[in-house]
Order: C-alpha cells, then structure tokens, then sequence
C-alpha cells in the first residue's frame, strides 16, 4: 500500500447562513483547497463528499455529481457517504484506500451541511434519524437525551465530572475565540456554563455542541506527489480506523465507553506504529462534553474513569501537555455534521504546517482525529504526521 | 416478575414532534432482573422529583400502540 498525504484545505467559516446555498458553501471551501495544494483541477479523478441531511433539509441529494459539477471537476467519478456525525470522516477513509490502493492517485475529499435555516424541531427530528427511529426516537429519545444518559451512568460508574465537562466547553470557547473559522469565538467563564439552562440533566446548553452551517475539503494525493509539490511540511497520513458498535443506546455492553472508538484508535495506532504517549494534538468527537472525558479515555490519554482528571491538570487545555480540540471543537467551532470530519482535519493539518496563528500549539507533529457517528454506531480515527 | 430498575436516565427539558409538549419528562433504560436492557419514556415525573440509577419503576400496563408503560410512582 502506498502512503498518502494532505495536499490542498480548504473550509468556510463555521456559522449560521441563511442566506448561503450549499452550492455557495461547496465553491468557497472545495475552490480553497484546491488553490491550496496548488494541482491542477484535471489531476483530481475523484469526489468522495461527505453528507448526512441535505436531503431532508434542503431538498438536495446526489451531493456527488453536484460538488464535481460546481468546482468544474469534469465527469469523474463520485460517492457521497453517509454515516451521520462521522459522514465526512467516511469520506476521507473511502478517498484514503483508493489513494493508498492505487485505484487514484489524487482525489477530493470533502463535506458539507447546512442547517440553520430550519425550524429547531426540524433540525433536531432530522438528527434523530441518526438513532433507532423505531425503538428510540419515538420513546421520546433525542441525542442530548441518549449522552446525557451516558453522562447519568458515568456519574454513577465513576464520580461526577459535571465540573470538569465544564470545563471542556471554557476550554473550547477560548480556543474558538482564537479561530477566525469559528461559529462561536467568544470565551464564556465556567459558571455561565455550569449554571445554563438544562436541555436534557445533566447536559445545559453549553455542554451541546452546535448547529451549524459549513463545508470543509482536503485534497488526498499520493505522499510521492505530495512531496514533489515541495511546500514548507509534508502531512502524511500515519494511520486509519474505521469501525462500528449497535445504533441503540441500551444494546450497547458497556454506555461509558464507545467500542467502535477503541477500536478505531487500534487500528489507526497499530498502522501508525504510534502509541497514544506519541499524539501531540487532538481533535475529538465533542458532541457533548461529556463525550470529550470519555474519548480521552477511549483514546488511551487516560484510564478508565480517569479521563476528566486530564481536564482538571490542565493538560488539555490550548498550551497543555496534550491540547484538544485547539480548533475549538463541535461545541465551540461549530458542527456542521457532514463536515465535521474533514473540519477536524482541516484543523489539524493547519496546526501541523505551524500555520494556527494565536491558537498554535507549540510542539505539533503527529496530530490525531476522532469522528463518531450517531450513539457511537460509527467511530473514525486518523493520525497524521508532519514533516 | 420483578419491577425494572434504572439503569441510566434523563430529564428532558427540549425535545422534537409529538414529544415538545410533554417536557419535561424522563427517558431512561431500564435493566430487568436478567439483566436485559430496553428504552423507555417514565411516567409520573414532577419537577422536584429525585430520580436515581438502580431505582425500581412500576409497570402501568399498555399504551394504545402496545408498549408497556412504566411509571416512577406505584399505583
């Protein structure tokens, strides 16, 4: 298998568009990347776009043909994934095996939302198709509702980390203030956040990520072209996992922990030869803030049960020993869902070029993603590497 | 029979369709003495209520659709 790398990024700024048609959104953010790697257009042989509601939101499917078509691309050949909140992080596995494979040497991958521009019901009865519609939604069930349930049980398993799940979201709003493609670039103290209103106990407001209009894309090529392309660092991705656990919350063995990330992160570390010690930088799955203390854990940062007493040292924080979500994370930067894989990357790819500006972090060379799909049906991890 | 208990649960205070006018209410999973899990929407939630894994909840019999109905209060 050959080795790929990140040539080319591009995103918009993560907001609320009304005004912006996807199509709009596509152009900005696919026309950046491309500029970025500096290629030609004609070497991109294909789209893998990432997509979770547009159907239903906007009335537009067979996303596809419709990024080729908008970015001038020609007739190649496209695929739109759909696995939810980890939709683009699909994508970009899907455009990974074809480079690595040999199928492609240079193709497209990106990921695209938009949803502000719906009723709130709208929007939250769309992301309920995320989970059982059947057996879950229609007991009244909705995603805050299912990790707000994974927060009561963690309480109980372990300690209550409601302080520390705070924490996440300060941490996540300073950083977001220092991204100028942040939805939300505004610090908020820890009591604002510990004394919001709840939306499902003991989630409030501030421990939910948010709804968000966006489109972020990368350019995959081979790591020999990459290379040849001579910008000032190479990212090469170092590892890959894709895997999967039940789509409800109650057949799951074990609601504190997510398998499909676990096993995720395995793979993507036995292929990287990499240890979770290596990682220097994340970007993780912060749905909810109590999602981020137990991706620490199911990352290996910390132990069982232990993964909030990172927070509280201090070490995840913008200049700790292990920054997360440097970006500002899903609650902070914005969710845009099909896109939130590629936005993660996005983020850190640009913290592995040194290009992060006032959130960069100081020692930033192996860099890891973490996108979960729905009630963690769905778990990518990817690690990248720069030099 | 035994009663479930809560294995987890959650007061919702948003929620979407056919659910907005019923918040607050609670979502929970409830385990059975087997250790068997499944979903449910618990009746007879007030807001000064305290609710607490491993609680025992009380079956109400079924709704209209014919799904067992349970509550947090005995009849």
């Amino acid at each position: 298998m050959r080795m790929a790398a990140i040539a080319g990024i591009g995103e918009t700024k993560m907001g609320r568009y009304p005004d912006r048609s996807l199509r709009d959104m596509i152009l900005e953010a696919g026309g950046r990347a491309i500029a970025d790697s500096g290629m030609d257009k004609k070497e991109i042989e294909a789209v893998y776009m990432g997509n979770f509601n547009s159907q239903r939101l906007c009335g537009q499917g067979h996303l596809g043909p419709l990024v080729s078509e908008v970015l001038g691309l020609g007739n190649i050949p496209t695929i739109r994934t759909e696995g939810a909140c980890a939709s683009g992080s699909l994508a970009f596995r899907m455009g990974l095996l074809a480079v690595m494979s040999g199928i492609y040497d240079t193709v497209l991958v990106g990921g695209a939302e938009k949803m502000t521009h719906q009723p709130t019901e709208l929007v939250t009865e769309a992301i309920v198709s995320a989970m059982d519609y059947e057996i879950e939604a229609m007991e009244g069930f909705t995603f805050p509702a299912n990790f707000a349930m994974m927060a009561n049980r963690y309480f109980y398993e372990y300690r209550n980390v409601k302080r520390e799940m705070a924490m996440n979201a300060v941490n996540a709003h300073y950083n977001a203030a220092r991204n100028p493609d942040a939805q939300m670039p505004k610090e908020v103290t820890l009591e604002k956040v510990l004394f919001a209103d709840l939306i499902a106990s003991p989630l409030s407001l501030f421990d939910c990520s948010l709804v968000t209009d966006g489109a972020a894309f990368l350019v995959l090529t081979t790591s020999d072209k990459a290379r040849a392309l001579g910008k000032h660092r190479l990212v090469e991705v170092a590892g890959s996992g894709h895997a999967g656990d039940t789509v409800t919350l109650y057949t799951k063995k074990c609601i504190t922990s997510f398998e499909a990330a676990k096993s995720a992160a395995k793979q993507a570390y036995d292929q990287a030869g990499l240890k979770p010690a290596d990682i220097d930088l994340a970007e993780v799955h912060d749905c909810f803030t109590i999602t981020q203390i137990i991706n620490l854990e199911d990352l290996g940062f910390a132990e069982p049960g232990h993964g909030a007493d990172l927070v509280a040292e201090g070490a995840t924080a913008l200049h700790g020993s292990r920054p997360i979500n440097t970006s500002g994370g899903l609650k902070a930067k914005g969710h845009p869902i099909g896109a939130t894989g590629i936005s993660q990357m996005y983020e850190i790819v640009t913290q592995l070029r040194g290009d992060a500006g006032a959130r960069q972090v100081k020692k930033a060379d192996i860099g890891l993603t973490h996108n979960l799909g729905g009630t963690a049906a769905t778990g990518l991890v990817h690690i990248f590497r720069g030099q | 029979m035994k009663n479930p208990t809560i294995y987890t649960y959650s007061v919702l205070y948003s929620s979407f369709g056919p659910f907005v006018n019923k918040v607050p209410y609670v979502s929970a999973i409830l385990e059975q003495e087997d250790g068997s899990r499944f979903p449910s929407l618990l009746e007879g939630f007030a807001p000064e209520m305290k609710i607490r894994v491993g609680q025992e909840v009380f079956r109400l019999g079924k709704n209209e659709q014919g799904l067992e109905r349970y509550s947090l209060l005995e009849q």
